[in-house]
């Protein structure tokens, strides 16, 4: 083979080529004949191995020539003279008719070419097919072929399998075999183990009768035992006969003594009932002697209503005199005015009998102001503003305490000078700035800051802090307005109260005004019938009952401590 | 001005005769010539580049210039006989009718009665273009007088597309391809390559493949020869991809290691050119116009001896040092068909007709 190519080692090349097909040829990689085979080969159709016959192809090659209809003959004449005028002629219809016939034609000719087309492509596609059925049945051998090969393989695998089976069987046996000679030998032992518990048995079989023999001289033995043991309780049978004869005489002995105690008890009684006769006779002198007190008392106690009620009157009419004669235009200054005077003493005179009526007794709230004396013991110059029926002024006399005290009311004043009290009728605020500052040691003032309006409090206040000496206690008890129950009985009972005091608003007021050590303590508790009750809880109530019995005291603990809290407070406080 | 317009049987998509054309066109155009292309059928693709060849009436001047691509069994070559205007032919060639004889008889008629109508046209054109020296030579034999070459324009810009992924995934699996591209027509030969590649793929390195590139429509009497071939000498690695789109003829060229033509007859051989620009070497019969095409560039094989021709190929593959060179030589080649070298004697040759 000759080749062109621009490089200066073509030669080296195609000796290269040369030298390699010389060594497969050596080699016998392939030979001339076969190089002469590919060779020879052709491109055409080998209808031998084509995809269709022969019949087929050649059909098919002339509707590949024939598809587009065209006239091929070609015009000829064989005539000497007229030949070329045929022929001329002809051409010339041939040429005229052809766009006639090509318009016919037209379509036809697509429609040719269309399927002509179509065929071939499926001509194509069959030779394609045949070749890949051509591989598929090549496949299919190379399968059956692996399937041949298996089946040796499978069948020498079986072949093996066999062998190791019938190994494994002969070892089976093997083993049976041995099994066999253990389970002789198992069985054997197995006898000669019954051999000895026989021994054994025929042995315990012994031994029980031996025990049953001693067992049998046991009994013997329990029984002659028996026969002894009734004999003695014979003998004790007779011993306590002798007893119950001992202790019938001593029964008899026993009843003598009862019937003579008897016998001193009946005198007892006798003197006893005798007793009991004169007690009763005293017990009925004195059953009469109480009814009689009792009339007497009725009786006064009639009497004092008829003349309180005769008081009233009286007083009424007093007024209705004193209005009268105030209306009357010629009366003179000093008259009128002692008229005035008259009256409001009327007014006062009427608190006094209200006030011993509600306030309680005198005896009762002197126990009650016993509550103070530690803070006025051992001090002087105390000043009970607004005293009263003179109850404290009472208790510090008792008490070695000098004190005096001022009253707005004639008749408190009169009473207590009565009861041999330092008692001037002044009005409160009037008296303290006529006092000379640090003057007094003391200040008391019972159920008075409630009649106070508030200028006025505030001024008492004042006058009271620049009176007393440094060092000096200021008393003031009231009405507490905390506690529902005692604003509404209390406070409102009184048409004089104008103000009811909070506990704190005091407090402050003492502080902002100078006082010190500012204390409130709280004072007539209702007693514990008056206020709500609690529930008292009882052991069958269900645990849930009993939160709900707790709850519910701790709630009526609340509302006592609102509606039924202390009834009064005093409060105590120093001056700096 | 005159007018310079084309005629063609068809202007299809990606045909190298019909981008040959639109390259000469636009040259024109930028020339400012008013130029169109007229042909019979159109590739709906390709329907605003061109006209039918009816309407070339209303253009067809005395003084207008009309280029005629000759061609066989259209319309196309009657009506050029009939208008007035000063006629240039390109000349692509005829395949020789013995070739398709006992494959499509009607083919093989045509290309005779072609080849006989070319002799007797041969004074109708004022200049005759060409595609190679083979051409030309072709031609003057037949009687023309005033005969060019020029080679037919590529524009390689198009194959800087992405090549088809799954292509590319296929056949990039360490095998060897040797691809051939080219209608499936009995000039090329298929018949060697294929026999090329039995001692090749059976012998030398079975991990290997024949790629084998383009339609076969209308030829399928050849294709089933070929594939009778094949069976018969019980290869299963020939690859007939029929026709491809553009992404999948990039992926096949980079796919491929080696370029092998067995074709007789070739009036250019644009694939040559393909081979070039995709740096394949190329080992091709020396037939026709394949020795001007590659020029000095390529393996020439003068005899087809196919034990040799596996050698060779083998050789090459494995000879970096002379693969290299080869493609070094056919890359120097591939510059001679550059376009801006090329419209410029395109642009001489109009002058001598107008002057």
């Amino acid at each position: 083979m000759d080749i062109e190519i621009k490089d200066q080692e073509v030669e080296k090349i195609m000796e290269q080529i040369k030298e390699n097909i010389g060594r497969k040829k050596a080699l016998g990689v392939y030979s001339d004949e076969e190089i002469e085979w590919v060779k020879k080969m052709d491109g055409k159709v080998d209808s031998a191995h084509g995809p269709a016959d022969h019949g087929f192809q050649e059909q098919l090659r002339q509707m590949n020539l024939d598809w587009e209809l065209k006239n091929k003959v070609p015009i000829l004449s064989h005539r000497r003279i007229l030949g070329p005028v045929i022929i001329f002629s002809k051409k010339a219809l041939r040429r005229l008719t052809k766009p006639y016939i090509n318009l016919i034609l037209g379509e036809q000719v697509v429609f040719n070419a269309n399927a002509t087309r179509v065929i071939n492509q499926l001509t194509a596609k069959l030779g394609g097919l045949e070749g890949q059925n051509n591989n598929l049945t090549k496949r299919h051998e190379e399968l059956f072929d692996k399937v041949d090969l298996w089946n040796a393989e499978t069948r020498q695998d079986h072949a093996q399998l066999k062998l190791e089976h019938d190994q494994l069987f002969d070892k089976v046996d093997r083993w049976n075999a041995e099994t066999r000679q253990d389970h002789a030998q198992l069985k054997l032992e197995h006898d000669q183990l019954f051999n000895k518990v026989d021994r054994w048995n025929a042995e315990t079989r012994q031994d029980h009768a031996q025990l049953r023999l001693e067992h049998d001289q046991l009994f013997n033995k329990v029984d002659r035992w028996n026969a002894e043991t009734r004999q003695q309780q014979a003998e004790l049978n007779r011993n306590h006969a002798e007893l119950v004869q001992h202790h019938q005489a001593l029964f008899d002995k026993v009843d003598l003594w009862n019937a003579e105690v008897r016998q001193d008890h009946a005198q007892l009684a006798q003197h006893h009932q005798a007793l009991f006769d004169k007690v009763d006779q005293w017990n009925e002198g004195l059953q009469k002697e109480l009814a009689q007190l009792k009339d007497r008392h009725l009786t006064l106690y009639q009497k004092y209503t008829a003349l309180q009620q005769e008081n009233i009157l009286l007083k009424r009419r007093l007024d209705i005199i004193l209005s009268d004669l105030r209306k009357k235009t010629h009366l003179k200054p000093e008259l009128a005015r002692s008229l005035v005077i008259h009256q409001e003493r009327l007014m006062d005179h009427a608190y006094f009998l209200f006030e011993h009526t509600y306030r309680g007794l005198p005896d009762e709230i002197r126990e009650r102001f016993k509550v103070y004396l530690p803070y006025f013991s051992g001090m002087s110059d105390i000043l009970d503003v607004g005293c009263g029926r003179g109850e404290f002024l009472e208790l510090m006399r008792e008490q070695g305490i000098p004190a005096r005290g001022i009253d707005i009311s004639e008749d408190m004043v009169y009473y207590c000078q009565q009861r041999g009290l330092v008692v001037e009728q002044k009005e409160a605020l009037d008296y303290l700035t006529s006092l000379s500052d640090s003057s007094l040691g003391g200040v008391f003032a019972a159920q008075l800051l409630e009649h106070l309006p508030s200028p006025s409090l505030q001024e008492f206040i004042k006058l009271c802090y620049q009176k007393m000496q440094p060092g000096g206690i200021f008393i003031a008890e009231t009405i507490n307005p905390l506690s529902i129950i005692s604003a509404i009985r209390n406070f409102y009972l009184d048409l004089s109260h104008i103000k009811p005091l909070h506990p704190e608003a005091l407090r402050f007021l003492l502080e902002y005004l100078g006082f010190k050590e500012v204390q409130t303590l709280f004072l007539s508790p209702f007693s514990p019938e008056l206020i709500l009750q609690k529930l008292i809880p009882e052991n069958s109530l269900g645990k849930e009952y009993q939160g709900l019995l707790e709850l519910m005291n701790r709630n009526i603990d609340q509302i006592n401590e609102v509606l039924y809290g202390y009834q009064d407070y005093a409060i105590i406080a120093k001056r700096g | 001005m005159i007018q310079i317009h084309q005629l063609l049987p068809n202007l299809d998509y990606g045909d190298a005769i019909s981008n040959h054309a639109l390259e000469i066109r636009n040259f024109l155009r930028q020339w400012g010539y008013q130029s169109n292309i007229y042909v019979q059928y159109i590739h709906p693709r390709m329907s605003k580049e061109c006209f039918y060849y009816q309407e070339h009436k209303e253009v067809s001047s005395p003084q207008n210039i009309t280029i005629y691509h000759y061609s066989i069994g259209t319309d196309i070559q009657d009506y050029v006989k009939k208008i007035p205007d000063k006629k240039v032919m390109i000349y692509h060639n005829i395949t020789p009718h013995w070739f398709f004889e006992g494959f499509n008889h009607q083919l093989t008629h045509l290309l005779e009665a072609g080849r006989a109508e070319l002799k007797n046209f041969s004074a109708m054109p004022l200049l005759c273009l060409a595609d190679s020296e083979y051409n030309l030579q072709e031609l003057k034999a037949l009687g023309y007088k005033r005969v060019e070459i020029l080679p037919i324009i590529q524009d390689f810009s198009k194959f800087s597309r992405q090549p088809a992924p799954e292509i590319m995934s296929k056949y990039n699996d360490g095998n060897i391809n040797i691809i051939y591209v080219g209608r499936i027509v009995p000039n090329k030969k298929y018949e060697d390559l294929i026999k090329t590649f039995y001692f090749y793929h059976k012998y030398i390195n079975p991990r290997s493949r024949l790629i084998l590139v383009g339609s076969y429509q209308g030829m399928e009497q050849y294709f089933i020869a070929l594939q009778d071939l094949i069976k018969k000498l019980n290869l299963d690695q020939v690859i007939f991809t029929g026709q491809v789109a553009l992404e999948e003829l990039i992926a096949y060229y980079r796919s491929s290691h080696i370029f092998l033509s067995m074709s007789e007859h070739e009036g250019f051989g644009v694939p040559f050119l393909e081979a070039m620009f995709f740096q394949l070497p190329i080992v091709a019969f020396k037939s026709s116009a394949v020795p001007y095409t590659l020029g000095r560039s390529g393996v020439l094989v003068k005899e087809k001896r196919y034990e040799e021709l596996a050698e060779l190929v083998d050789t090459i593959l494995k000879d970096q040092g002379l693969r290299e060179r080869i493609i070094e030589n056919q890359s120097a080649r591939l510059k001679d068909f550059d376009k801006e070298k090329l419209l410029p004697q395109l642009k001489v040759y109009i002058e001598m007709i107008t002057d």
